[in-house]
């Protein structure tokens, strides 16, 4: 109960010293440098997420998603083990898994979502034992939902190299990638290798996903690359604006994460991912477009013009 | 002869659905594939196109491979293979046909841009070129995948059911300018199943079900006796389940 009282007033207070607090936060990261390389990293992830969440959402890859960033996780234990950065054995594990669930789902009768399912879970079960094995059960709780402000300098930069690649890589093929994901058959018929083009798609999946391991961690990365996305998708008609929009509600929602990991000493990954809820329940239900109240008011126009 | 289709079969899953194809065209013709339901039509086209696997068989253009000649090869696919809510406006639609030419790294710029607006006219859809795909009647969407077919200027065009489900002013702006394509020496195949239009639309046929019944000149495929070989299975089919026939 009086866990509850506390937590009621903490709610409570949250907002009349909104104002107050981001003065403190800003001026805080203009003083500390470990806050400063939080920054940094997580205005990159959400930027990454947003543009690579665009192609998984419209290529119908939302579950490749969550099964890549929790396969990630022995990559992350066996780095570990050895010494070395976790980026390296994060990446070879997620690659290796987009790789497997491939293999079982054209070799076998097996339906793709069934095979994701089998190959993910027996990695993130092998990722569990692995990292408590390796006796660092706070590592754990980190990896699994993020926290931003123990984002080191070699991090930083790796997250910064790995979003400048993702990026270009975008941009360089945003031709190929835009023909093939909407009609792959056309795309295939002239000549484009859109099988590699998938597997690409995959690797950068999951190079994203290892950048944001410590800012949103493995359990919740699918909601930073779905919900910006489903957001901007909600918004327009034009595969380039909704990349710019996805971006744009990434950075937004790791931002506040920072913020209120930092001012209220909570968990970053789950504030990030509470935050592209709220600005996705928000666009749908006030999208000109698409939103539920625009349609709602359309049809109620329609039947009463009926009606006369 | 120009394009040559040798000795196709095709399986899913350890079953046939397509066998012992073969079949060879001159160019600037516009030739149907015809057949049944579940005939194997799309899989035939797709399986020429080297899109499917295929168990053996080759295909030729010009005695080239078809990895040779891609870059000419237009694609128009079956409706219920696009997602229709797909970010694009019709404009942007178009203008992914003049990709294939322009290679890695290039954009599209003012003169494919220009291009693809004239094709977009040709079809008589100017009108809509900034609304988004699925804002679109299913005659509208299929003339717009044309004026992309166009954008490509291809030699060879591969049409699968083109004229399903679409209004009849706009069966008509696609027949013509497919014939005015043949006209101009392409060669275009066409997945059709409605036998009422066959003589009206077609140079050459394939008749397929499963096999092959006949590749040629309609007026010597599209006889009644061969006609009824190749629907026969249909015929037995629902004697089988009780229809009375």
């Amino acid at each position: 109960m009086e866990l509850f009282q506390s937590f009621l007033y903490k709610i409570i207070h949250f907002f009349p010293n909104l104002i107050s607090d981001i003065g403190v936060f800003i001026h805080d990261i203009g003083t500390y440098g470990f806050l400063q390389k939080a920054f940094v990293t997580s205005v990159m992830v959400g930027i990454i997420c947003g543009v690579i969440g665009c192609f998984i959402v419209l290529r119908g890859m939302a579950l490749m998603g969550d099964a890549i960033s929790h396969a990630v996780l022995p990559g992350v234990a066996i780095s570990y083990m050895l010494g070395i950065n976790f980026f390296w054995g994060a990446a070879v594990t997620g690659i290796l898994t987009a790789l497997g669930i491939g293999v079982i789902s054209q070799n076998s009768r097996i339906k793709n979502d069934s095979s994701i399912g089998i190959v993910f879970s027996a990695m993130f079960a092998l990722g569990i034992i692995l990292i408590t094995a390796a006796q660092s059960a706070t590592d754990l709780t980190q990896i699994l939902f993020g926290n931003v402000l123990s984002v080191r300098t070699s991090d930083m930069y790796i997250t910064l190299a790995v979003g400048t690649f993702v990026l270009l890589v975008v941009f360089l093929f945003y031709k190929e990638l835009l023909v093939s994901s909407f009609d792959e058959t056309m795309a295939a018929a002239y000549g484009l290798k859109v099988r590699f083009i998938h597997y690409s798609i995959m690797v950068l999946l999951t190079l994203v996903t290892v950048a944001s391991l410590q800012t949103v961690g493995v359990i919740l990365v699918v909601a930073m690359l779905i919900t910006p996305a489903s957001t901007a998708y909600l918004l327009t008609n034009r595969l380039s604006i909704m990349i710019l929009l996805s971006a744009f509600f990434g950075v937004f929602a790791s931002i506040v994460g920072l913020f209120v990991s930092f001012v209220h000493n909570l968990p970053s990954g789950p504030i990030i991912v509470l935050a592209t809820t709220v600005i996705f329940a928000i666009v749908f239900v006030f999208s000109p477009k698409h939103g539920v109240l625009w349609k709602a008011l359309q049809s109620n126009k329609q039947r009463s013009s009926v009606g006369n | 002869m120009a394009i040559e289709v040798k000795d196709i079969h095709v399986s899913y899953s350890g079953k046939q659905v397509v066998k012992d194809i073969n079949f060879s065209f001159e160019t600037g013709k516009l030739i149907g594939i015809i057949g049944p339901n579940g005939a194997g039509k799309s899989t035939l086209m797709k399986a020429v196109l080297g899109l499917i696997p295929k168990d053996h068989g080759s295909v030729s253009f010009y005695g080239k491979p078809i990895s040779e000649v891609r870059k000419n090869i237009a694609y128009l696919p079956q409706r219920s293979a696009i997602d229709w809510d797909f970010p694009i406006l019709v404009r942007d639609v178009v203008l992914t046909g003049t990709y294939p030419k322009l290679g890695l790294f290039k954009r599209p710029r003012k003169k494919e841009k220009q291009f693809a607006t004239k094709c977009l006219e040709k079809v008589g859809m100017e009108d809509f070129s900034n609304n988004q795909i699925g804002e679109l009647s299913g005659g509208q969407q299929q003339r717009v995948f044309l004026a992309r077919a166009l954008a490509q200027e291809a030699d060879y065009f591969f049409l699968d059911e083109p004229f399903v489900g679409i209004d009849v002013a706009s069966e008509r702006v696609i027949i013509d300018i497919l014939k005015n394509l043949r006209d101009e020496g392409k060669t275009i195949f066409v997945v059709h199943h409605d036998l009422s239009k066959v003589e009206a639309y077609f140079d050459d046929i394939i008749l397929i079900n499963k096999e092959l019944y006949g590749a040629g000149p309609v007026k010597h495929v599209y006889q009644p006796e061969t006609m009824n070989k190749c629907y026969q299975m249909d015929v037995q089919f629902m004697q089988g389940l009780g229809v009375g026939v």
